[in-house]
């Protein structure tokens, strides 16, 4: 049978173990130089070694496959079958669409176009569709099916409410000012206007007409505006937060998102956002939050450290307060209007029957402060804002609207007509944009908006424009026959230029305020070189 | 080829060492090289996310409604919501009679299911209670429900 | 346990004593060198390719719309799909291999000749098939490059004089690349092929056992010494099949088979090029014209096939003459040229 050789017997003996190895590898070189072929105990042994190597390579494959696991388990989209029609020609026709709504968590549970779209029977915006009667619109309604809280929430919100701007002076600019309409004989409104249409409608919302047949207006769609008015008569639209067809959280948490309609010189939250510290440690570690951006709740200290985004403070749950729709349920102030006041009963957040007051908006904004603030910070900071809004308003507010409203109630300018008259934008740009700038800035925490892009050029449209041109109209008043209006405008001018906070102007600073305020200008010269004398 | 007494001679006890490893790695290394085969051949059946499927809402599906769905597999339910004390409990059986696949229908009324075919009867368990399905012991195939909020989903794994 | 012996003894009456002679069969005692045992290898490594080619078939679907998902799903989803894939593609790789140095061994120790001629024409008819099998393997996949592989490959085939024409229809099934080329492909690859080459190997192995090993001589004592297939050259082959598996197993562990672009009948890739093993062939078709090459190709096919007859010829004219070998010699550096320099140009325009 086999041949072999005897020294492979005395290879294995244990006494010459250390020559062993040394044999072994000997052995097997020798056989590759084709001198010795290798006994087949070698062999043997071979085939355990290689079999071991072989068993290894297996264990590092189990090992690999094992590292894989997660990549399978991302869940499919669950197309239902009254749902596959829909998908089957839209993949072709809108494939961007369907893969966003794949994307979406809506498809991993099988809820997909019909679901949302289906129209019942009644429905003005209702049309057949391929054997189907559906609604190019979903309304906050139509979500409320499911997500009945957010919509009741929403709804009692000023975004609902945002729609519903006809009259304000907003509106008279992109209608008239800007742009144009036109009436027919009894009035009716027969075109709207486009700078409405494409700008202000886009943001606040527009109020959707149905043509028939499920058609709609070009005029007043499409639009996503937080505070549309629906053909079912619900307001607003979740769309313009949660953007179709993806319904992604993490995206509706981005700041940019709320920053579609919250920026700009009137209200620029966003850029505001983004130069104060809470903005500035988002985007330092963005990318590493953008994975749990997408969980139900995104809480400070739970899911993330630093770097609050727009919905943090103004939404989400923290601790066990709940997270809410209503964006108003947290803001004290009432930033907007020329003069600011404390957020009271037309913001609508309700409790019950009672208005919820501001101080209970507070406590609860402070409660998201909390997580990562001490309480004498965040007292100390609502002290500083409250200042600030007050110097506001009872420097440049309240004195610029008691005599704005002064000279268009005695007619000293038209007032049947808004914007016709130089001081009336003037005045528009000191509240609505400066104004508003500075009140912004300052209450989240933008220094260069509170100052440069805000006080800063409230003061100077103050003084520099507005009494300027007010002065130009008690003149124009005074000789057009209007002498006891104009008379009246120029007292209350002068009663307000006299007071502490305005003397300064008309060169009735105290004495010792201006020798110390020399005094501390010839010490800066000092440190620097002088450039005024 | 193979002479029993021979192979008995030449084998010592390192032999039999000799040999042991060499058979015990070949088995070892193949046989997990199989074991690696038989997974690849039999994919994961429990996915790790469960995956289900939105079938209706609770306020539309009152006591004594029913809604069928099909699944993506193509099986159809019939979901009815049936009061259990003060809650509302929501059970989903299979329309397809187990006799011969006709399609059963609830009867509301009588608080059963009834297939028109061969006039199999199932109690509101599912469970056959009398016809050809009651003979051979049968009961309706159930589909997990979870409710979440007011949505009604069917667990489809 | 006798019992059982006759019971089935009577009902299958087979001779075991004919194992016991094809076992204890004499090998020759130079094949204990590996150089020889590179005609096992691509036997061994055939027999892994039906292995994980089956396990492929359970998940691959040869449909038009269907087949690059497959592959993906195989490769990305399925448990260890990635890894049966990378040694499915790598042992493909070595079969290759393996045989042409299969063929250059037998040549160049001039194993071909009287009797074996007729074998030497099988084991050219296996190393075309193989090719073949390499490139309707290929196109299954349905990458950009199988695509248009076919389609490159089946202009080539229509270029042949006469029947060319209906080769390539033959080959796409139609005059476009649609289902049903994708059909052919698959039922060539994954059974008319592998079911000839079985055939064809039977035959091959069979006449090398008819015609018996021609011994060899190393050294002086290796003449008339041989050694039985059972254990020890059986056992030589077990250590051929583990290094072998080992090596296909780590290149799959370090270099897995992943998945160019879906075939797009639209748009035609920047640089199309063939599996490696048709590079030669490849720049031959830069280098010459289209009818040119179909010619040369041709001609180089039957100069191989109907090599050992040539061989005798030229041994016939001029005995003891080195021509055989210069000639082999030149074919290899030819081939080996061609193939190396289609693969640096190809390095070098990316």
């Amino acid at each position: 049978m086999a041949t072999r050789k005897k020294k492979n017997e005395i290879m294995f003996e244990p006494e010459k173990k250390q020559g062993k190895f040394i044999a072994f590898i000997k052995e097997v070189a020798d056989s590759f130089k084709g001198e010795n072929e290798m006994s087949l105990n070698l062999k043997k042994v071979v085939v355990a070694l290689l079999s071991g190597f072989f068993l290894v390579s297996l264990l590092i494959v189990a090992w690999i496959e094992g590292g894989r696991r997660h990549v399978l388990d991302y869940p499919d989209a669950v197309i239902t079958a009254e749902n596959k029609k829909c998908i089957d020609c839209h993949q072709s026709m809108t494939p961007g669409l369907v893969q966003q709504w794949k994307e979406s968590k809506h498809s991993h549970s099988g809820i997909g176009c019909y679901n949302c779209h289906k129209a019942e029977e009644g429905d003005i915006d209702g049309m057949k569709h391929n054997g189907f009667f559906i609604a190019t619109i979903v309304s906050p309604k139509d979500c409320s099916n499911c997500h009945s809280k957010q919509f009741d929430e929403f709804t009692s919100s000023h975004h609902a409410s945002a729609g519903t701007i006809l009259g304000s002076l907003d509106n008279e600019l992109a209608e008239i000012v800007e742009g144009h309409m036109e009436y027919d004989e009894s009035g009716n409104l027969i075109k709207g206007s486009p700078a409405a249409t494409s700008g202000c409608l886009q943001c606040h919302g527009s109020q959707v007409k149905v043509l028939g047949e499920g058609k709609l207006d070009p005029e007043t769609w499409p639009n996503t505006g937080i505070g549309r008015i629906n053909p079912d008569g619900s307001k607003g639209s979740c769309s313009a937060c949660h953007m179709r067809h993806n319904f992604s959280m993490a995206q509706a948490r981005q700041p940019e998102n709320c920053g579609r309609c919250h920026m700009g010189p009137d209200h620029p939250q966003l850029e505001i956002y983004k130069e104060s510290k809470h903005g500035i440690a988002f985007e330092a570690n963005r990318t590493r939050f953008l994975k749990d951006m997408d969980n139900k709740n995104w809480e400070p200290g739970v899911d993330f450290e630093s770097g609050p985004t727009c919905s943090t403070c103004h939404m989400g749950k923290v601790g066990d307060m709940e997270s809410t729709h209503d964006v108003g349920s947290r803001i004290s102030w009432n930033l907007r209007p020329p003069v600011s006041q404390k957020i009271d009963s037309y913001a609508g957040s309700k409790i019950g029957d009672k208005v919820k007051s501001w101080e209970l908006r507070r406590e609860d904004m402070k409660i998201v402060c909390q997580s990562c603030h001490g309480p004498e910070w965040i007292e100390n900071w609502y002290i500083q804002f409250d200042s600030f809004i007050g110097l506001y308003n009872d420097k440049f507010g309240r004195p610029a609207t008691d005599l704005y409203n002064m000279i268009r109630q005695n007619n000293l300018i038209t007032s049947d007509v808004t914007f016709d008259d130089k001081i009336e934008f003037t005045y528009f740009y000191l509240w609505h944009h400066e104004g508003r700038r500075a009140r912004h800035g300052a209450s989240m925490m933008g220094p260069d908006y509170t100052q440069w892009h805000g006080m800063f050029e409230v003061s100077k449209n103050f003084y520099q424009d507005f009494i300027p041109e007010l002065k130009e109209v008690i003149k124009k008043g005074k000789s057009s026959g209007k002498e006891v209006a104009a008379a009246q405008v120029e007292q209350k001018m002068n009663q307000i230029l006299n007071s502490p906070m305005h003397r300064w102007y008309i060169g009735k600073m105290p004495e010792k305020e201006k020798k110390s305020r020399k005094d501390a200008r010839l010490k800066f010269q000092e440190r620097y070189a002088p450039a005024v004398k | 080829m193979f002479d029993k007494e021979e192979w008995k001679k030449s084998v010592s006890r390192y032999g039999f060492f000799r040999n042991i490893f060499m058979m015990g790695g070949l088995f070892a290394s193949y046989g997990t090289l199989a074991i690696l085969i038989l997974k690849y051949l039999a994919p994961r059946t429990k996915k790790e996310h469960e995956t289900k499927m939105f079938v209706g809402l609770t306020t539309n599906l009152k006591s004594g409604s029913s809604i069928s769905f099909e699944t993506p597999e193509g099986e159809s339910y019939i979901l009815t919501g049936r009061e259990d004390g003060s809650d509302v409990k929501y059970i989903a059986f299979s329309n397809r009679c187990p006799h011969l696949g006709c399609k059963v229908i609830w009867e509301n009324g009588q608080n059963r299911f009834h297939c028109p075919c061969h006039n199999g009867v199932f109690n509101d368990e599912g469970i056959a209670i009398s016809g050809p399905p009651y003979k051979a012991g049968q009961r309706l195939k159930k589909c997990a429900i979870k409710v979440e909020d007011k949505a009604i989903y069917a667990l489809l794994t | 346990m006798n019992n059982i012996k006759n019971w089935l003894q009577t009902r299958f009456p087979f001779n075991w004593d004919i194992l016991k002679v094809a076992g204890s069969e004499p090998v020759p005692n130079h094949l204990k060198h590996w150089w020889w045992c590179l005609g096992g290898t691509p036997l061994y490594l055939f027999i892994v390719q039906i292995f994980t080619g089956i396990l492929l078939s359970f998940y691959y679907v040869p449909g038009y719309n269907e087949a690059y998902d497959s592959v993906k799903n195989i490769t990305e989803n399925i448990s260890y799909g990635w890894y049966i894939r990378s040694l499915h593609k790598w042992s493909a790789n070595f079969m290759i291999i393996s045989v042409i140095l299969h063929m250059m061994r037998v040549f160049f120790t001039g194993s071909y000749r009287k009797p074996r001629e007729l074998n030497w024409m099988m084991g050219v008819l296996l190393l075309t098939f193989t090719l073949i099998t390499g490139f309707t393997g290929y196109s299954l996949i349905f990458e950009q490059l199988s695509y248009w592989g076919i389609t490159v490959a089946t202009n080539i085939m229509g270029a042949v004089p006469f029947v060319g024409d209906s080769i390539a229809a033959f080959i796409r099934g139609g005059e476009k690349i649609t289902q049903l080329t994708l059909s052919r492909m698959f039922m060539f690859h994954a059974a008319i092929l592998p079911t000839t080459l079985i055939f064809v190997i039977i035959i091959h192995i069979t006449m090398i056992r008819l015609h018996g090993v021609t011994e060899f001589a190393f050294k002086k004592s290796d003449r008339k010494k041989h050694f039985p297939f059972y254990p020890e050259h059986l056992i030589t082959e077990i250590i051929i099949a583990l290094v072998i598996m080992i090596g296909i197993s780590i290149l799959a562990i370090l270099f897995p088979i992943g998945l160019e672009e879906k075939a797009n009948p639209l748009v035609t890739p920047a640089h199309i090029k063939p599996e490696w093993y048709f590079y030669f062939a490849f720049r031959l078709l830069k280098l010459t014209s289209l009818t040119a090459s179909v010619f040369i190709m041709g001609g180089g096919f039957m100069i191989l096939l109907m090599w050992p007859f040539i061989d005798e010829y030229i041994r016939k004219r001029k005995p003891n003459s080195e021509l055989s070998m210069i000639l082999g010699v030149f074919g290899v550096i030819l081939l080996t040229g061609l193939t190396l320099w289609e693969a640096i140009a190809l390095f070098l325009s990316h």
